[in-house]
């Protein structure tokens, strides 16, 4: 008999045994080991999760946070950048204002050094040329300029028609029925009786003529009536030696803005 | 050859009138002595956590490849199985690895064993299956489809269960006598081999007894499966009318 009954109930009472006891000491304990372990796998896995969650979000939010803070980074450069062009233009423009202004000062005092000079020249020139003419006749022809200058006035009085006598003798009536003879030198005295003598003759006896000199004006004499003038002198000479010095003058001085014209043109090119 | 060198059951230490003590159970004790302390040594100081020590990750390895086991072939969850397959299969693993063991017989190559392995298999099939779906429901599988079928679903029961238990006894009985013969005739190379493959075969009939175990206790539980599905499945019918109703 391969069956032996008595061993079989052991072995089912073994078996039984061993049932209860691997249940007790194997099946129960790792299995709960591994419940918890998954669980705490798990806890670990979800507070990873929400870790990562909140990263992302604190992440979001500091690159929403860089974002705003390049922006009004880059409005506060761009508004610097424009108020420094501002003030760029602003103090660009002042310099080119005080330039101008510069300009204007220098150019006025050049054209008060430019009128003093051709009047010191003018002057210069009258007092050297009227020296030396003056020289010249009296060496060559035995001559005073002076009697010779009035003597020429003289003769152009007695040149003008008749219409402009009477206009002069009218204008002399209306300046307190007086003539003003201005000359640049002492006139002798036979010289003033021989020119007040003319006077009356071409312009009437009841005009009272007085005597004036001026030093400081060009060589001539001249006859001064309310609102007129007859003259003799310097004058005209020294008007084209005026002239002829002041078309100098602004040639050079135009030259000389046009080369600092360009300079301010290339000037202002480079700032823009 | 003697019937004494077929069954172990016939090697008797100690008698005493009907109960004696053979081999087959001083080996079943020792079999059982050697997994309970191992067990209780390896579960002893047990981590939930981690760094895992390694004997514990080898049971639960060897715990959760039984559990997917049980899960596919059942699909059902597999705890409250894992005692008794569980322990069906380790059992009769140990005691066919240990065959390898000079003078040890295994207890699985006695009939008497195997017998009272496949009546506790038999008596779990429908213990599981009453206590999953009650007694009459249970019950009423033996007339399915017909009643005429009764005599065959009792006759399958219990010729399962002798096949579950012969199966189990020839395999080994089998694999230690060949061993055995071929030591008398070559001694040196060709019983290693044999050795070798009489593991192989340990181990594969291990896994057939507690597969099949559970194979008939799922079978024994179907019932309740099928009424769960019906209930799934009119459910979800149900469900999807409500949708349809509630979209039209």
């Amino acid at each position: 008999m391969l069956i032996d009954w008595f061993t079989v109930a052991a072995q089912i009472v073994n078996f039984l045994i061993l049932v209860f006891l691997l249940k007790h000491f194997l099946y129960d304990r790792i299995l709960h080991a591994m419940d918890k372990r998954e669980e705490r796998i798990q806890n670990r896995l979800d507070e990873a999760r929400s870790k990562e969650k909140e990263a992302e979000q604190e992440t979001e939010s500091l690159r929403r946070e860089r974002a705003e803070l390049e922006k009004q980074r880059d409005d506060i450069l761009a508004e610097a950048r424009d108020e420094a062009g501002k003030e760029k233009k602003r103090l660009v423009r002042e310099a080119r204002e005080q330039v101008q202004s510069m300009r204007r000062s220098w150019q006025e005092s050049l054209d008060r050094e430019k009128s003093a000079f051709t009047r010191e020249l003018r002057r210069m020139a009258g007092r050297e040329v009227y020296a030396v003419c003056r020289k010249a006749l009296k060496d060559l022809a035995d001559a005073e300029v002076e009697e010779q200058m009035v003597q020429v006035l003289l003769e152009h009085l007695a040149g003008l028609d008749r219409g402009e006598r009477d206009d002069m003798a009218e204008a002399a009536r209306t300046d307190e029925n007086r003539i003003t003879v201005r000359s640049t030198f002492e006139m002798p005295a036979g010289l003033k009786q021989k020119a007040t003598r003319e006077i009356h003759e071409h312009l009437g006896d009841d005009i009272e003529v007085k005597y004036e000199t001026d030093e400081d004006g060009a060589p001539g004499v001249e006859l001064r009536m309310k609102g007129r003038k007859l003259a003799w002198g310097f004058e005209d000479y020294l008007d084209d030696l005026e002239q002829e010095a002041k078309r100098v003058i602004e040639a050079e001085a135009e030259k000389d803005e046009e080369g600092t014209m360009q300079e301010e043109k290339q000037e202002n090119q480079e700032m823009t | 050859m003697d019937i004494k060198d077929i069954t172990p059951d016939q090697i008797v230490f100690w008698e005493w009138g009907f109960v004696h003590l053979n081999l087959t159970i001083i080996a079943t004790w020792a079999v059982m002595a050697l997994m309970v302390l191992g067990a209780w040594l390896i579960t002893r100081r047990l981590s939930s956590d981690l760094p895992l020590p390694r004997w514990e990750n080898l049971l639960e390895i060897l715990v959760q490849g039984m559990e997917n086991e049980i899960r596919q072939v059942s699909r059902q969850p597999p705890r409250p199985y894992i005692p008794f397959v569980g322990t069906l299969f380790l059992f009769i693993l140990v005691s066919n690895i240990l065959n390898v063991v000079p003078g040890y017989v295994a207890p699985t190559a006695s009939l008497s064993t195997t017998a009272g392995l496949a009546i506790c298999v038999f008596v779990a099939v429908p213990g599981y299956g009453i206590r999953s779906s009650g007694l009459k429901e249970y019950l009423k599988q033996y007339v399915k489809p017909t009643v005429i079928m009764l005599p065959f679903n009792v006759m399958g029961e219990l010729s399962r269960t002798l096949a579950l238990a012969v199966r189990l006894f020839g395999n080994m009985m089998s694999g230690s006598k060949i061993v055995a013969i071929l030591l008398a005739l070559t001694p040196i190379l060709f019983p290693v081999v044999m050795n070798a493959l009489g593991l192989l075969t340990g181990v594969i009939q291990a896994y057939i007894f507690a597969i099949l175990a559970m194979v008939y206790i799922a079978s024994g539980t179907r019932a309740r499966q099928e009424r769960e599905q019906k209930q799934a499945d009119s459910a979800g019918e149900k469900g999807e009318q409500d949708q349809w109703k509630e979209s039209h």
